[in-house]
């Protein structure tokens, strides 16, 4: 029973994990690097700009500044975008916030974000 | 437990707490928990939308999994020193 | 909380309690209307299968302190003898398998949720029905002895059950922890937890899982009154017959309630077992299946088994005696009814008590204290613990604390007042080393004036140096720019220094200076480096990046310094001995295997830039001196030259600003200070001779922080030089090396002095892009509404350049920013007709004039209301 819920344990955070980073875009460097965990990668993040999808169509842009193994993290100048569709059609609003601490039941993926100016 | 450390220094601050039904609500925090389950007093609402059937609630515990954001200021945040809590938390995960 | 499994709604546990026979026509609470509805929101914790197993269907009824229910409600119909080993060998089962067999034999939800009721409320009329010689039911009415003594036994009895520190001898905690084998700690729980050394969810289950253990106290009583029965027997004995004298009343019962049976069943029977090895939790432990054994008690419970037992025997015993006489002498109606009131007073204020023996407490008491005192508060509860030093301790005692916090305090600036006032301090420090190198130099026009004053004349016009009402000032006459070639022959004469200087030099320092000079120049790379700085001084960093292992790979870089620099603070801070060479090696200076040093890549984030300060401290002189090198060698790569210079990057964005901010209060004032506390004069040549043979420097010039970088650096060497002047320390050659490096510098410059001045339309976008003007060098004072680019880095290394420079030098600068002199002094007039705001421009024309007379002055000049004049 307890081993089992121990792979689960590993299992399940591996999985959760994996999903978030894979969709990186440079997968070779991660093999160059040869990092031993998928969350060092977010550990390179630090301090830098990321984008984080959430569930129920959400996305947060903003300064990583924490995060733990259970993907909690905690964003600076965050900008969320909520998409909704509403009559059939997209819409999307916009909120920012100075600093914000997203639980990590909700992140889908974290990665660096694209318009690095 | 980076978090758990991270939220016992908000203790006593203004916190706006999003739950993933949508519900917000501005409070004090009171206590935390290494779950992050979170108390908050004096409780008041940011947006009456979404703030359903809390009128009368005046302090509350919100089971830590039902959280989706918590929106703080960034004066209550020391960023230097919780990015390398933050490092220092995956620095000895690993090992 | 579900995390454990543990639900609160059992029968038998806690919610029972808190019910009193008036309140018995209460429904029960009703599973699907307090938690199955919200289910939904239960969906996305992912933590439930970890803790319940995948597939597990989790009855409603799940029986959490009594694994072995199930068994027991066979054993029931099936014959008393065989039982109780049976049910000891499946009390193995996980709970997910007992709740699964619960599910299968469903416990009818509303019988029995006061199992305990006698207990808790005083009176104890299911006790007596219980008893096999059923005694005649009595009513509330008991006398305050009979409560007190009711309530000694009840502690009594909670001291035995919630017994908290186990025997050496304990083997339970699996029960607890739901192994099937315990692991070592398990059985070191009480020390180890002492020691705080315990995964913080382990005390937690054992709080929880007191609950459920505490309510069977009232089978404790059924089992004592069976055990009367069978008084005088050895304990294994007696504990067989009361399983069967358990067994026995369940049946009897079952004829009266055939549901109630089933749950009563199984809570004695639980006790039964719960009570040998004296432990709350009645499963036992699978190495000992055979219940002989486990009464067997550990060496440090074997002091009082016998008192233990015979606590319970005693109760119900002397209960029933002291009920005696009061039903022989019946109490008044007036009586009863006032001891029915005195009851429920003492109910209320008894109805908690003895819930928690003095031991829970401790044990609690001592959980808290171990999630607030560890072994390592600053490993554990890092965040938490140097961000309290921070915010409130200052600086306490401590030295500990005081090195832990001593990086985050410099770096958030606290100890100049708060972050917010930290900006700047690098420049001001700039600004008043020049001034204070200015002022001296004011002094030596005023001695030798008369070698001056001739050769000034015509650089700005004719200058009138003794102002009165008989002679005018006559009109600025402005001469035509003059030809350079005069001064460029003299360029030529010292353009080798480093050949001229080798001879020259005597000191061993001054050799390496110029022998370093020498290897640099030599340097194939270094030319095609100096040749290609200008293509790639491309606003997008990651054509730099890519040319030093790419953007990951210089992250990955920099986390490997922070990992670094956090284990030689930690090593500080346990007063062992620093090893630094990790962090060198991390530093990759020096690393020739990519076309742009892996350092200089570092710089070109923030988290690169902010972790400098702190990578100083673990860095011995050389190692410094080394790093500025390699720093000054490859400017024209640092992505913050780039981003700083309007030739490569005509619109800088608010983060661009921010970031040349935030290079300018870190690594500039790093560099300021290890020029004025550590750095002698042949060093500080030596790192003016790397960015000069290395580096495009008319192109660096073009950036602020490069301009900036380059005053530091000069304005030091002259403050050095005219302190030395005065003692005479300075020996010959330094000087004439000095003055080599200082014409290698100037020619480079030459020409294109007058580009150091952004265009205007640049210095309106810095001025707008940035909220804050990062540009602001040093106006706390200024109203926010003031927005001008601040050109006062530009005249403060202007004026250094100047400082160091002969006559012929000054002159050429004076002819080559002529326009920009003239533009600020119109532009200082203009303010006063535009400006609504009278003390708004009058604070701009005076800093305008401020600005451009630190340059002036250091020819003995002033610039005032449109004139410029000698200064006196």
């Amino acid at each position: 029973m307890v081993n089992q819920c121990l792979m689960k344990k590993s299992g399940s955070k591996g999985f959760r994990i994996t999903t978030s980073i894979s969709c990186n875009k440079s997968g070779s460097l991660y093999l160059k690097m040869s990092l031993d965990a998928p969350l060092d990668l977010l550990k390179l993040n630090l301090d830098e700009k990321v984008y984080v999808k959430l569930r129920g169509a959400r996305e947060l842009t903003g300064t990583l500044q924490a995060f733990d193994s259970h993907c909690n993290i905690v964003l600076s100048d965050a900008v969320e975008s909520i998409y909704e569709l509403v009559d059939g059609e997209l819409k999307s609003t916009e909120k920012s916030s100075e600093m914000v601490f997203v639980r990590g039941d909700s992140v889908t993926l974290i990665t660096a974000a694209s318009d690095d100016e | 437990m980076l978090f758990f450390s991270f939220f016992k220094t908000l203790v006593d601050q203004e916190v706006v707490v999003e739950l993933k039904n949508d519900i917000e609500l501005k409070g004090t925090l009171k206590s935390v928990d290494q779950f992050l389950n979170l108390k908050l007093d004096n409780i008041s609402c940011t947006d009456q939308t979404k703030y359903p059937h809390l009128g009368s609630v005046r302090n509350i515990f919100i089971r830590g999994s039902t959280v989706r954001y918590v929106y703080l200021n960034k004066n209550m945040v020391d960023i230097n020193l919780l990015q390398d809590a933050a490092r220092r938390e995956a620095m000895t995960e690993k090992k | 909380m579900s995390f454990f499994g543990f639900d609160t709604s059992l029968p038998g546990t806690g919610k029972s309690k808190d019910e009193n026979p008036a309140s018995e026509g209460k429904k029960p609470l009703d599973f699907e209307e307090t938690y199955r509805g919200f289910g939904d929101y239960e969906e996305e914790d992912y933590l439930n299968e970890e803790t319940f197993g995948a597939n597990a269907e989790l009855g409603t009824d799940f029986d959490f302190g009594h694994g072995n229910g199930s068994a027991t409600s066979q054993g029931t119909s099936s014959g008393q003898g065989s039982v109780a080993p049976g049910s000891y060998i499946t009390s193995n089962r996980s709970y997910v398998a007992a709740a699964r067999q619960g599910d299968s034999q469903p416990l009818e939800p509303s019988v029995d949720l006061k199992p305990m009721e006698s207990l808790w409320s005083g009176g104890a009329p299911q006790l007596q029905q219980q008893q096999p010689p059923p005694p005649q039911k009595v009513t509330e009415t008991l006398s305050m002895e009979e409560l007190e003594r009711q309530q000694r036994q009840r502690q009594q009895m909670a001291a035995q059950q919630g017994f908290v520190v186990p025997p050496p001898g304990y083997v339970g905690p699996q029960t607890f922890m739901q192994q099937p084998s315990p692991p070592p700690q398990a059985n070191m729980y009480p020390p180890s937890f002492a020691a705080g050394g315990l995964p913080p969810q382990f005390p937690m289950m054992y709080q929880q899982g007191q609950s459920p253990a505490y309510p069977p106290s009232q089978e404790v009583q059924q089992q004592a009154a069976a055990a009367q029965a069978a008084q005088v027997q050895a304990r294994v004995q007696a504990q067989a017959q009361a399983q069967a004298q358990a067994q026995a009343q369940a049946q009897a019962q079952a004829a009266q309630a055939q549901a109630q049976t089933q749950a009563q069943a199984v809570q004695a029977q639980s006790v039964q077992q719960a009570q040998g090895p004296q432990f709350p939790q009645p499963l036992a432990s699978p190495g000992d299946p055979v219940p002989a054994q486990i009464q067997v008690p550990g060496p440090g419970a074997a002091v009082s088994p016998r008192a233990r037992f015979s606590s319970p025997q005693f109760g119900p015993q002397h209960l029933q005696r002291s009920r005696a006489p009061v039903r022989k002498d019946p109490l008044t109606a007036e009586e009863q009814k006032r001891l029915q009131v005195r009851q429920a007073k003492v109910e209320r204020i008894l109805k908690h008590s003895g819930l928690m023996t003095p031991r829970d407490k401790d044990f609690i008491t001592r959980y808290q204290l171990s999630q607030i005192v560890t072994e390592d508060p600053y490993n554990e509860d890092f965040y938490f613990q140097v961000y309290k030093i921070i915010q409130y301790g200052g600086v306490l005692g401590e030295s500990n604390k005081d090195l832990i916090a001593r990086a985050y305090l410099e770096h958030s600036g606290h100890r100049l007042g708060g972050r917010y006032k930290r900006a700047d301090v690098a420049l001001q420090r700039m600004q008043s080393q020049v001034e204070k190198a200015v002022t001296v130099a004011k002094e030596r026009p005023q001695k030798n004036r008369d070698h001056v004053d001739t050769s000034r004349d015509g650089v700005l016009g004719k200058i009138s140096s003794a102002m009165n009402s008989k002679a005018p000032r006559k009109q600025l006459q402005i001469p035509a720019p003059k030809s350079e070639n005069a001064e460029s022959a003299v360029m030529d004469d010292v353009s080798s220094p480093s050949t001229s200087n080798a001879s020259k030099s005597s000191t061993p320092a001054l050799d390496v200076v110029t022998d370093s000079l020498e290897n640099v120049e030599i340097s194939q790379r270094s030319r095609a480096r100096r040749r290609s700085s200008y293509a790639f001084s491309s606003v997008d960093q990651s054509s730099v990046l890519s040319r030093s292992g790419g953007r990951k790979f210089v992250l990955s870089l920099i986390e490997t310094v922070y990992g670094v620099v956090l284990e030689l603070e930690e090593q500080l801070r346990s007063g062992r001995q620093i090893d630094n060479s990790a962090l060198w090696d991390a530093l990759h200076i020096g690393d020739e295997s990519y076309d742009v040093c892996p350092f200089i890549s570092m710089l070109s984030f923030d988290k690169g830039i902010k972790i400098m300060p702190r990578i100083f401290n673990f860095l011995d002189k050389s190692q410094k001196l080394k790093l500025l090198q390699t720093f000054f060698d490859e400017l024209s790569h640092l992505n913050i030259i780039i981003i700083s210079s309007y030739k490569t990057n005509d619109s800088p964005t608010e983060s661009q600003l921010k970031k040349i901010d935030l290079f300018q209060s870190i690594f500039l004032k790093i560099i300021v200070s290890f020029l004025s506390n550590s750095a002698n004069f042949i060093e500080i040549m030596g790192l003016l001779l790397y960015l000069i043979k290395n580096n495009n420097v008319s192109f660096i010039s073009t950036s602020k922080i490069g301009l900036n970088l380059i005053t530091v650096l000069i304005s030091r060497a002259a403050l050095i030089k005219q302190d030395i002047n005065r003692s005479n320390v300075l020996s010959s050659p330094e000087i004439s090396a000095w003055n080599g490096v200082y014409d290698k510098l100037f020619t480079s410059l030459e020409t294109k002095l007058s580009m150091v001045f952004p265009p205007k339309e640049y210095m309106d976008k810095v001025v707008s892009s940035g909220s804050r003007p990062s540009t602001a060098v040093s106006s706390p004072s200024i109203n926010s509404t003031i927005q001008s680019y601040d050109q006062a880095y530009i005249w403060q290394f202007l004026a250094s350049l100047a400082l160091s420079g002969k006559l012929n030098h000054q002159r050429i600068i004076i002819d080559e920013v002529r326009d920009e002199i003239f533009g600020t002094i119109n532009a200082a007039e203009q303010l006063g007709s535009t400006e609504q705001d009278q003390n708004v421009s009058m604070y701009k024309r005076e800093k305008l004039y401020q600005d451009l007379n630190l340059f002036l002055n250091v020819m003995g000049l002033v610039a005032r209301d449109k004139e410029i004049t000698e200064l006196k």
